[in-house]
């Protein structure tokens, strides 16, 4: 897309700004052909705004609700997840909350912690050392779980970073087919200067390499453009390439020609 | 307050447990997003079918959503998907009838009128049916749903660039099919 149809492109549909604006319309005024086809563009809005929407009744979450089990799908209004402590955390404070309320008493006596609930018979005894063991205990399980948790984590964190290893690995071969398909579809002629370009491409500025990186990139993008038979895709492809080349050979180098032949030559 | 701005509020009260807050939400975004199914799909039924299952996925995966502030570029993005399977299950733009072309049924006590009305209509259609997919969902997300181009960006994971090439290439084609149509004097001068 070039900057005339963009400008149109974006006064049909209001989005450009106020001072931008002005200037289209005065150039429209020197351009009877800009000015057609921004009329054209904004007949054929017109017309498309006669075909009228209808009512849709909308219905309510209880009927979505009811009509999701036939659809094999479950709606959860929980939306937040709590982590686990957080329930261990809910249960001390229940406990609490349970003592206050009752009349739960917890008393120490000499080495012993004394919780007593109701009539003083059900009083029970606990040894503060045995207390004190099974803290430790629940300490060491918690120690123990934690570390199976970021044991797991690092596992995870291999099987991600090896994922992401195969992953690239693929995309390395798919860009590799693509030059495969490119090739295809090129002459001899236009393969040896893309070979060429490649190799020269290493003498360029960083810059100009990126320039270059891209334009490659929209050669792949014509390729498959051209393989959704997407004319418009063709042409914006064209342009960017085009666009791209008359950038790098600013830059002061002659590498690109072969590429501009690629970008106009075979279509 | 603004739709983003009202639809951020009620997904933290949905977030909280507030259910009447799903029922709002409904209220706000069902219409656009069955009109956008119904455009696209062409196809009454298939577009309320398409809605239904779009809030559904949209309440089932909420708390999945991490920048509430972008509900409705995600919301759109889902009922993009749903056209598209549907389109994909189905094939598209079958020949409707005269309910479907219109949305409602006929209430229109001047028949000459209505008959006119529905044979643009048509035409319309058909002209929007010519297009292809990529530029038709563009062209009824801008002209129907109001949408920027950013957005649509957004929702479709395209450049804004080619939002505009593919918007660009469709109102061409659409000026090609509208404006020669021997209908288009009767449109502008009736």
């Amino acid at each position: 897309m070039n900057k005339r149809e963009d400008a149109i492109i974006r006064y049909v549909t209001n989005e450009m700004a106020q001072e931008e604006r002005q200037h289209f319309e005065q150039q429209m005024q020197k351009d009877p052909g800009l000015l057609r086809e921004v009329g054209d563009f904004r007949d054929t809005q017109e017309i498309l705004q006669q075909w009228q929407e209808p009512e849709f009744e909308v219905p309510s979450f209880a009927d979505l609700e009811a009509e999701a089990p036939k659809k094999g799908s479950v709606i959860q209004l929980s939306a937040v997840r709590f982590p686990k402590w957080m329930s261990y955390a809910a249960a001390v404070l229940f406990l609490l909350g349970f003592a206050w309320l009752s009349d739960l008493q917890i008393a120490q006596k000499d080495n012993s912690l004394v919780l007593s609930f109701g009539p003083a018979e059900k009083e029970a005894s606990y040894n503060t050392d045995q207390v004190a063991q099974i803290v430790d205990q629940a300490i060491a399980r918690y120690a123990t779980q934690t570390q199976e948790q970021d044991s797991k984590e690092a596992e995870l964190n291999q099987q991600f970073a090896n994922l992401e290893k195969r992953v690239t690995a693929r995309l390395a071969a798919l860009y590799q087919k693509d030059l495969k398909e490119i090739q295809q579809h090129l002459t001899d002629h236009e393969r040896k200067q893309l070979l060429a370009t490649e190799e020269l491409a290493r003498g360029l500025q960083f810059e100009q390499r990126v320039l270059l990186q891209e334009a490659i990139i929209a050669v792949l993008d014509k390729i498959e453009q051209q393989r959704l038979e997407d004319r418009i895709g063709l042409e914006n492809a064209f342009e960017q390439i085009t666009t791209l080349l008359t950038e790098i050979q600013s830059g002061g180098t002659t590498v690109v020609d072969g590429v501009t032949d690629l970008g106009v030559k075979h279509y | 307050m603004s739709k983003e701005a009202l639809s951020e509020q009620l997904i933290r009260q949905i977030r909280a447990g507030k259910r009447s807050a799903m029922d709002e939400l409904m209220k706000l975004w069902y219409q656009p997003i069955v009109r956008y199914a119904w455009r696209f799909t062409g196809d009454r039924h298939a577009a309320e079918e398409i809605g239904q299952n779009t809030f559904l996925k949209v309440f089932r995966k909420l708390n999945q959503l991490k920048d509430i502030s972008r509900f409705h570029i995600w919301l759109y993005r889902i009922a993009d998907n749903q056209c598209k399977d549907y389109l994909r299950r189905n094939k598209k733009y079958e020949s409707l009838d005269q309910e479907q072309i219109n949305g409602q049924p006929s209430t229109r006590r001047n028949a000459q009128h209505e008959l006119e009305q529905q044979e643009q209509t048509k035409w319309i259609k058909k002209a929007l049916q010519k297009l292809p997919d990529d530029q038709r969902i563009i062209i009824v997300m801008k002209e129907y749903q109001g949408l920027k181009f950013r957005e649509i960006a957004d929702i479709l994971e395209i450049s804004e660039n080619t939002v505009k090439s593919r918007m660009y290439a469709g109102l061409k084609a659409l000026k090609k099919s509208l404006i020669r149509h021997p209908h288009k004097k009767e449109l502008y001068y009736e």
